[in-house]
């Protein structure tokens, strides 16, 4: 197994300094090196300590001893850092900087040598980490005693009493001078808990996908296609069968292809209202006539419209003009999708599928169901629970494409005549 | 079938899978694992402890002295579950924040699955295994030698309770996170869904396979 033990650094040895356990001891360690720093107060790394204290030292004019201690017998109750200092001054001198850390109480410095300035020098260096040292900064790391001490040794060997910032940094950051994170209690995640949280997210993840993917599915569903110019005066008229499914396809393409479906569908009905004018020309009178010429003035109203449905509306209108002077059966057009010609079956939809405005018209209050014209294709395909095939209002701004029939336009509301027979006569009214 | 729904359909497992798998195989939740690398004190606790099971730093000893530390290993010496004392004076600067990380360092450089005592003096000490629970007292006063005796008594025979989970746990937390995913996702429509009602649109959002889901 691979301890922390193994890749140890070769500090292994033990400290530098035997255990000392009375003042006497102490102040003869002290005597031949003067930096003592015990194991209880390296921080795990007292040679490392030890090393940088003794180079720092080194480096410095006045004497500097450094004792970093445990517990010690005999020493003042109420001040042992500075009955200690009192001590060791005895033994060795006034003359030296002393950094005593003992018992539990961090490390303090005391210098009484000879030169007035120094003390002050010591105290002005030292302000940049008192914020750190006496934990203002939340943030920072706790600086271990060695740190400290260090911090308080760098001041004083420095030859103009400063620390620069590789020193701040290193004293005050590294994991050799800082205490070691409260980590005791800390215990990493349950496998359960990992397992419940990644399912958790994982199935919200996979259903928000799935949702997402059927909503751009849907997208991809191009609107309605626009009525291809008719081949035949019959479908002129409006009287051809519901488009096929391979004539829908071949008016997708055509859309692809570039081509304007408004257009096209103003084409369509361009020449429906042109057979329509003939036709009356030949007609008589009475109100059927009339109501075509209501018609055609109508279609011609919204016929240069931009608006796809507007332009529909128009083809619908002349349709139906066409229809009134031909035969007695009132011209309802596909709800679903006008463009479809003619309602052959009458289908039953929900409130939910057609939200228009004309079931609040009609009864006042919502109405669950309705009954409305449609294409054979259109009838057949709720039998089947295929999807309807709606016309679509364009997209505009921020909303998608949507069947006709959920907008609140006047076709949503007469359902292009599917719904309101007298669709000239709101035509005329409204636009 | 729309092209899109399958690969709609194909690219939601693959993201949900991903999303469940990866943290089950990233995140680390051995607790040897997050421990915090031992400093040179609680180093060479460990490599007396791998020879006999009690250690006494030079600075604990005047509260065991050697013939004690000879007669606590022999005690010791056939404890099951193992039992390692180690006797020094208490400090935060050494290290290790407390005796908690302490035992937690010597169990990963030891035995992970013993039980480990340190005596600071009276009123300081602490008996604990890395992972689990076990029965144990430590009465923290008076002599060391004869405590420590006491514990070891107290902790012959006892079983150190696993805390730790196996697959049966990790499938049991999958089962009720899936649940947990299921709800939220319900939560997340049900609020789309009224969102959608208050702008005069149906409650559902319109897509192929119309309903809850």
């Amino acid at each position: 197994m691979q301890t922390p033990l193994e890749d140890a650094p070769a500090e292994l040895e033990g400290p530098v300094d035997a255990h000392v356990d009375s003042v006497d001891a102490l102040a003869a360690a002290l005597a031949v090196d003067p930096v003592n720093v015990q194991q209880i107060r390296g921080n795990g790394h007292t040679t490392e300590v030890d090393a940088a204290l003794t180079d720092l030292i080194d480096a410095a004019d006045v004497p500097v001893v450094i004792a970093l201690v445990g517990d010690l017998p005999d020493l003042a109750q109420d001040d042992p850092a500075g009955d200690l200092v009192a001590r060791l001054q005895g033994r060795l001198g006034q003359d030296s900087v002393y950094v005593v850390a003992v018992g539990d109480r961090g490390p303090t410095w005391t210098y009484d040598g000879a030169d007035p300035e120094l003390k002050d020098q010591i105290f002005a260096g030292l302000r940049p980490t008192y914020d750190v040292v006496n934990g203002v900064d939340e943030a920072a790391p706790r600086p271990s005693d060695a740190g400290e001490a260090a911090l308080i040794a760098a001041v004083v060997a420095a030859p103009d009493h400063t620390l620069t910032d590789a020193q701040l940094s290193t004293y005050l950051r590294s994991g050799t001078w800082t205490e070691v994170d409260d980590a005791g209690f800390e215990r990493p995640p349950a496998p359960s808990a990992v397992g419940a949280w990644s399912a958790l997210v994982g199935v919200l993840v996979l259903l928000v996908g799935w949702r997402l993917a059927r909503t751009w599915a849907l997208r991809s569903v191009t609107p309605a296609p626009p009525a291809r110019p008719p081949r035949s005066r019959a479908q002129a008229a409006g009287l051809r069968p519901p488009a096929s499914a391979e004539d829908r396809d071949r008016g997708t393409r055509d859309d692809q292809g570039g081509a304007d479906p408004t257009a096209a569908v103003r084409e369509d009905a361009t020449r429906t209202l042109d057979t329509l004018a003939r036709e009356l020309t030949e007609a008589g009178s009475g109100p059927r006539v009339e109501a075509a010429i209501g018609c055609r003035v109508a279609a011609e109203q919204v016929l240069d419209s931009d608006d796809l449905l507007d332009v529909v509306g128009a083809l619908v209108l002349a349709r139906t003009g066409a229809s009134l002077l031909r035969t007695e059966k009132p011209y309802r057009p596909c709800f679903v999708n006008p463009l479809h010609g003619r309602g052959a079956v009458e289908i039953e939809i929900t409130d939910a599928e057609a939200d228009t405005e004309a079931d609040t018209d009609a009864g006042g209050g919502r109405v669950a169901a309705m009954t409305v014209p449609a294409c054979r294709r259109c009838g057949s395909t709720r039998g089947r629970s295929q999807r309807l095939d709606p016309l679509f209002e364009p997209a505009r701004g921020l909303r998608s494409p949507r069947p006709y029939y959920e907008g609140d336009t006047l076709w949503a509301r007469t359902g292009f005549g599917a719904l309101d027979t007298d669709l000239w006569r709101r035509v005329v009214q409204e636009r | 079938m729309n092209p899109r729904l399958g690969w709609g359909l194909l690219a939601s497992v693959l993201l949900g899978s991903t999303v469940f798998v990866l943290p089950l195989a990233l995140v680390e939740t051995d607790p040897a694992a997050v421990v915090a690398p031992p400093g040179d004190r609680v180093r060479a606790a460990i490599e007396e402890l791998r020879v006999d099971r009690v250690h006494v730093n030079p600075d604990g000893r005047d509260m065991l002295d050697e013939a004690g530390e000879a007669r606590l290993e022999a005690v010791l010496a056939d404890s099951d579950p193992s039992l390692y004392v180690v006797v020094w004076a208490e400090t935060d600067q050494a290290g290790y924040s407390g005796t908690r990380q302490a035992i937690q360092q010597l169990a990963t450089g030891v035995d992970p699955d013993g039980v480990f005592a340190i005596w600071q003096g009276p009123g300081s000490g602490d008996v604990d295994v890395l992972d689990g629970y076990v029965y144990t007292y430590l009465d923290l006063e008076g002599d060391a030698e004869a405590r420590l005796t006491e514990l070891a008594a107290s902790v012959q025979g006892e079983e150190v309770e696993d805390l730790g989970e196996g697959p049966r746990e990790v499938v049991a937390g999958a089962v009720i996170g899936a649940m947990g995913g299921l709800a939220a996702y319900g939560v997340l429509m049900l609020v789309v869904g009224l969102v959608r009602l208050r702008r005069g649109r149906d409650f559902f959002v319109p897509g192929p396979s119309q309903g809850l889901l």
